[in-house]
């Protein structure tokens, strides 16, 4: 490219025209079909400039994401149950396994329950702004089923993050688990009725609080609003089969 | 049609944002994962794909303001598709096939919109060709090129890169700009 067609289409980028020089470039781009592929090119670069800080920032963000979520499909969870609640499942399976023999007759009517359908995803929370111990002792306390410590510490978390909804919905969870279910109704309801990414989050944990009630009228009605294409549909399908029907 | 989180999703995307972005993952690593194993591939190639796809799409839209003409998964998943056959058939070259290919495995339910995949993987490929000679610039070309466009004050941006004087500088972004230009025509 000549030195000439370099030097003014930096003069543009630069801003250092004239209103009447600019006018004039803009004249020989459209008569110079050598100047406007020069120019083309170089918008390209300054506009690719623009987007690189964000483009950068969305890799480091996902770079460890692929590890947590593309795990063995034959073990799906196994990384994140804490050996406490596998042992406890272990006794869990057992126990079901003698009530099932002593109740086969009713076991096939029994309506679903809260347990049935409680795994929570581990938590993990941004970045905000807040030292990172704070962080790693709220995620420690709910990840080992600490819920009375994880809602305490969750709600002075909140008292100066009131918008960050992901930590709203883990202090309702806590809250589901500490039988405080009326509670956790008041913090689900806004989050399920607003339009954030963790919208369909907030109904299907609201429906999980109205079957912990027995609210069974409830529970269908916002199992219901769960759309199709939702991470959360499949198991809203699953518990709508499975409640009695009014 | 789009939803409002439909549009949600992707800007957070478009900003980087981490509960986004995790959502995103948590909603469609499964299905990316079941889809490209059922295609012969590996759990570690759908890894990767994945995170194409999402640079992709930033690609397409980032710095202007896109509305997204399906729902976000259509879109997403379609940008998967194309990418997974792109890269088995990277030896036939012809775009026909590849189209022919895509209409294939698109189910008939999904929108019409070949025409926005195609557009998106122009723009990755025109990204990715951007950011491989960026990177051969020195590292003094690359910071001066990145702060200027960030908008800090030519003092500033002298004072950081002990320049003697504002002109130094414009003659060195002047040379950097043109080697980023030459390098960008061999990529």
């Amino acid at each position: 490219m000549s030195d000439d067609y370099s030097k003014k289409i930096e003069k543009y980028f630069n801003n250092e025209f004239s209103e009447a020089e600019r006018e004039a470039f803009d004249q020989e781009l459209m008569e110079d079909a050598e100047l406007a592929k020069s120019f083309s090119q170089r918008k390209q670069m300054e506009d690719f400039l623009a987007v690189r800080p964000g483009r950068e920032k969305l890799k480091a963000e996902i770079a460890d994401l692929g590890d947590e979520f593309f795990v063995d499909a034959s073990e799906p969870t196994a990384k994140r149950i804490p050996i406490r609640r596998r042992l406890y499942w272990i006794a869990g399976a057992a126990a079901a396994a003698i009530i099932l023999v002593l109740l086969v007759p009713t076991w096939f009517n029994a309506p679903p329950s809260y347990q049935q359908f409680a795994e929570h995803r581990p938590l993990s929370l941004q970045e905000r702004g807040t030292s990172g111990e704070e962080l790693t002792a709220i995620e420690t306390a709910f990840n080992t089923a600490e819920y009375g410590t994880a809602l305490d510490l969750l709600d002075q978390y909140l008292a100066t993050q009131a918008d960050d909804t992901q930590a709203q919905i883990y202090a309702s969870i806590a809250a589901l688990e500490l039988d405080q279910v009326q509670d956790a109704i008041t913090r689900l309801t806004p989050i399920s009725n607003g339009q954030s990414v963790y919208q369909t989050t907030a109904q299907w944990y609201l429906a999980l609080a109205y079957l912990k009630q027995e609210n069974y009228a409830q529970c269908r009605s916002v199992l219901s609003d769960i759309p199709a294409d939702n991470y959360w549909y499949a198991k809203a399908e699953q518990l709508l089969k499975k409640l009695p029907q009014e | 049609m789009p939803e409002q989180q439909d549009q949600v999703l992707l800007d957070g995307l478009k900003k980087g944002d981490r509960a986004v972005l995790k959502h995103i993952y948590q909603e469609y690593a499964p299905k990316v994962s079941a889809w490209i194993i059922k295609h012969g591939g590996q759990r570690e190639e759908a890894k990767d794909i994945f995170q194409e796809s999402l640079v992709a799409i930033y690609d397409k839209v980032a710095g202007q303001d896109f509305k997204l003409p399906c729902s976000f998964g259509a879109y997403f998943m379609g940008i998967v598709r194309y990418k997974w056959l792109d890269k088995k058939n990277r030896n036939k070259r012809d775009q026909e096939v590849r189209n022919q290919n895509l209409q294939r495995y698109t189910d008939e339910n999904d929108p019409n919109i070949e025409d926005l995949l195609i557009a998106t993987e122009q723009a990755h490929h025109q990204a990715q060709r951007l950011e491989n000679s960026f990177k051969q610039l020195s590292d003094l070309c690359q910071q001066l090129l990145t702060l200027i466009k960030g908008g800090r004050s030519t003092e500033e941006i002298i004072q950081t890169l002990s320049f003697s004087t504002a002109n130094a500088l414009y003659r060195r972004k002047n040379a950097c700009v043109e080697r980023w230009r030459i390098l960008l025509s061999e990529a």
